[in-house]
């Protein structure tokens, strides 16, 4: 009889280990923090405006139409591939600071929770490309759940540098062209311009940062002021154990049994 | 000097202590200010320089290339009744102190100490030291 | 008798079983009569541009890079003379009646395929004699047929064989090959890896299955003539074209089709850990505090054929479901991370496929200038490293592209769909192989 087999994703004990686990596994659903408007979303992503059409780089996907491949048949198109949509972006930069998600996390999440996506981690953030549809519904999803923070998470398509720096006096990450703002009397962040920068006609509230003892909570980040990695015993070994093998299989594979 | 790694201001050459500002948070326009003039108040201090991180003029890349930044906190401080232009989110201090005995050296520190506690809210750590060039370097006649 | 135990069932592109038994041997390029053919033709056959070289001599465009060379312009019809040009270039090509050389007329003249005999590619050592006499002749037939003058002849070279020998490559020749000069290649036996995965998409008509096969063939060729499927290694390589190449026992078909309506990356790996429970690869060597199982395996190449197979798939159900060929190198890099997280074994190649997936991403994604995926290939700087097992998934990633990519197949090997399309040999290299591998298993 097959057998049933039902991801495990992570090794760990410690807190961010089985931060890490329900992140990824796509079973839980993650907890809705917020709600910003579809039409923010989009206004933040800059990609379009809201009510526009989409743009399409190719004829829309007919049935039937397509190169004769039995993948083609088995694998169905997700929503924007199946109307020709342009490939579109949106990338977040998380602070150090016990952001609740760190880059990395982002596209274990992405691949284990979407489809049709092209993802890449670069230092200290993660685009992920989709066809401009699916990507809405996604960036939406992303911004209104608890992996984001209005403070320690960033909407930033280009000069994201802040994921490493000192946080501001209000407890924001830095960045450089100050796409949101403290507002003091909401005690809200404030979206004041796009992820390029481009200032937004209207300012979009992201709501209220969590409190620090809360994010050490939430956080997929390990840190020697917070959860010490090496304090992960499962963790460590683990990370051992697969350089091991990698050198070993890497050398002579045949040999290697039982290990 | 015209090279950008020359020391910061013309220096007889000898090494004079400084205390390095770093804070725990980076602090806005309004709380540099403070700071400054706080600390511009004490005496042997020959010079303060700031580090941060850099706040562009311009959005200096991607499709609002050249759209002024228009950041709050890129703006003209007034410091001692000099006008001082801010290009930086602050987060660190580097007091060079003109003092010749240990004794002056304690006391000024400790000035700056009780300035930066009445002034820096979200802490920071101090350290006596030297860490900025005083003379030029082999460096500094090459790029000559 | 076999060398080794391991026997598969073969498997065609829509998940069919075309071989039973076959015992791994009889998938080796070493006695596989397909793959060989596979092989000889690859070096053999060659696509002769006849429009492209009347429009060049017509205009003295030519050579690429926006040359133009005036007052030499020669005004032939020479797509209307095709078949005479191909008979001559077939009377200089053959070595004697019967001897295999083809010479074939197509799209109404505009292009000529010609194949070269073995007996002129084995009176010397190196695979461009298949170009170099292909070009020759073509110049030559052009020349004599409408009497060129000494003075304008140099530009039906120019024409034909492009800015060659001031090049290091044909550039702007209007005769094809697959391969790419000698010259290109990073390092000994590198010839069949320098094959761009556009290439492939277009030889296959984008059937991404028989691109991952053909891919898979050539990279594992590659292997044997780099001196990697040697000895103890060989099994490893054996194995991985069977699973990730030949969807052996159709583990590849059935975890794409399982996942193929609703899943992602992740439901790929789980799909991939239940198979290799179950057919004894891998078992729980512990289980540790978190409950968390870390698993083993007595047989560690058969698992990196696995992982392998399960990469193909991943890529096949999230670029597939995309459309969009841009997301292979992020799905190769994170998939193996996955994997490796999942199971607590190694990735693909033992980590390097990973590596390719980081290098890859950068080099594709415009942030290290131009270049799509379809421009990668196994001689490629970032690619190199997973030899055998990456370059499959990127056909397969290419073949499932909607028309997302600037570099499409179209742009880049259009000649080779139009020329070599209805070439079984490289249009479907499954059931090719199959079938001479059931012919191989009886030798056995």
């Amino acid at each position: 009889m097959a057998t049933t087999y039902k991801r495990q994703f992570y090794p760990g004990t410690s807190v961010p280990a089985k931060n890490r686990r329900r992140y990824m596994d796509p079973k839980v659903k993650l907890k809705k923090l917020r709600d910003v408007s579809m039409d923010d979303v989009v206004r933040i992503m800059g990609h379009r405006n809201p009510g526009e059409d989409y743009k399409s780089i190719h004829p829309p996907i007919e049935e039937g139409k397509e190169p004769d491949c039995p993948i083609r048949k088995l694998v169905e198109p997700i929503e924007g591939a199946k109307h020709g949509d342009r490939v579109r972006y949106i990338q977040f930069t998380d602070s150090v600071y016990f952001a609740p998600i760190s880059p990395y996390q982002r596209a274990w999440m992405y691949l284990s929770r979407y489809r049709g996506v092209d993802t890449g981690t670069l230092s200290g953030r993660q685009i992920i490309e989709v066809r401009e549809r699916d990507l809405e519904v996604m960036a939406k999803e992303m911004i209104d759940n608890e992996t984001f923070d209005p403070a320690l998470t960033g909407i930033r398509g280009a000069t994201v540098h802040g994921h490493a720096c000192r946080l501001d006096e209000h407890g924001l990450m830095f960045d450089g062209w100050q796409r949101y703002v403290w507002d003091d009397q909401k005690k809200e962040v404030v979206y004041v311009k796009d992820q390029v920068a481009i200032p937004l006609d209207r300012r979009i509230s992201v709501g209220k940062p969590a409190a620090m003892s809360d994010l050490k909570k939430r956080t997929t980040i390990f840190r020697a002021d917070g959860v010490d990695m090496r304090d992960d015993k499962e963790v460590t070994m683990y990370g051992l154990r697969i350089h091991k093998l990698r050198t070993l299989g890497g050398y002579q594979p045949w040999t290697v049994k039982g290990e | 000097m015209s090279s950008s790694s020359a020391p910061a201001a013309d220096y007889a050459g000898v090494p004079l202590p400084e205390v390095q500002i770093i804070t725990n948070r980076l602090l806005s326009a309004e709380t540099t200010e403070v700071v400054l003039n706080a600390l511009d108040k004490i005496q042997n201090v020959r010079q303060i320089n700031m580090t941060g991180e850099s706040l562009p003029k311009t959005i200096n890349s991607g499709p609002g290339k050249g759209l002024p930044n228009n950041h709050s906190e890129r703006r003209v401080i007034n410091v001692g009744g000099h006008e001082v232009e801010l290009r930086y989110l602050v987060g660190g201090f580097y007091i060079e102190l003109d003092v010749e005995d240990e004794e002056t050296l304690d006391k000024r520190v400790e000035e700056i100490k009780e300035a930066c506690n009445a002034t820096i809210e979200h802490g920071y750590t101090l350290t006596v030291g030297r860490f900025s060039k005083y003379k030029p370097t082999l460096h500094d006649y090459r790029s000559e | 008798m076999p060398k080794y135990e391991d026997v598969v069932d073969l498997y065609d592109d829509c998940g069919k079983r075309i071989a039973k038994d076959i015992p791994l041997e009889a998938i080796s390029p070493l006695r596989n009569n397909a793959i060989k053919k596979i092989v000889s033709l690859t070096k053999r056959t060659c696509a002769v541009n006849l429009a492209g070289i009347e429009k060049a001599l017509k205009t003295g465009s030519m050579t690429g890079g926006g040359v133009i060379i005036q007052g030499k312009e020669i005004d032939i019809p020479l797509v209307e003379n095709a078949d005479k040009i191909a008979q001559i270039i077939k009377e200089s090509v053959q070595v004697y009646d019967g001897d295999g050389t083809e010479v074939k007329v197509k799209s109404g003249g505009k292009n000529i395929v010609v194949i070269v005999s073995e007996d002129r590619m084995n009176a010397g050592i190196e695979y461009t004699t298949g170009f170099t006499a292909t070009a020759a002749a073509t110049t030559e037939a052009i020349i004599d047929t409408f009497d060129i003058p000494m003075y304008k002849a140099n530009m039906v070279k120019a024409a034909v064989w492009g800015r060659y020998p001031q090049t290091i490559t044909f550039q702007g020749a209007n005769v094809k090959s697959i391969l790419e000069v000698p010259q290109n290649n990073e390092g000994a036996g590198f010839a069949l890896r320098n094959i761009m995965a556009n290439h492939v998409v277009s030889l296959v008509n984008r059937n991404a299955m028989q691109g991952t096969a053909l891919s898979a063939i050539f990279e594992q060729c590659g292997s044997y003539e780099m001196g990697d499927m040697i000895g103890n290694f060989e099994r490893g390589g054996l194995l991985a074209l069977a699973y990730e190449g030949l969807n052996a026992n159709n583990m590849l078909y059935s975890i794409v089709k399982k996942n193929g309506k609703t899943g992602t990356v992740g439901t790929v790996i789980e799909s991939l850990m239940a198979r290799a429970i179950d057919d004894g690869v891998i078992r729980v060597k512990e289980t540790l505090p978190s409950g968390y199982k870390v698993y083993t395996t007595d047989d560690l190449p058969k698992w990196n054929a696995y992982a392998a197979t399960g990469m193909v798939a991943a890529v096949m159900v999230n670029v597939g479901a995309a459309r969009a060929a841009q997301g292979v190198p992020g799905t190769i890099l994170y998939y193996n991370d996955l994997l490796e997280h999942e199971s607590g074994l190694p990735g693909v190649d033992y980590g390097r496929a990973e590596g390719v997936g980081v290098g890859m991403s950068f080099f594709s994604h415009s942030i290290y200038g131009g270049g799509g995926p379809g421009l990668f290939h196994g001689n490629h700087v970032v690619t190199r490293h997973a030899k055998g097992v990456v370059i499959p998934a990127i056909t397969a990633a290419n073949c499932l592209d909607a028309g997302t990519q600037t570099f499409s197949a179209e742009a880049t090997s259009g000649l080779f769909k139009e020329v070599f399309g209805d070439m079984e040999e490289f249009s479907k290299p499954m059931q090719y192989v199959a079938a001479e591998a059931k012919k191989e298993k009886k030798k056995l």
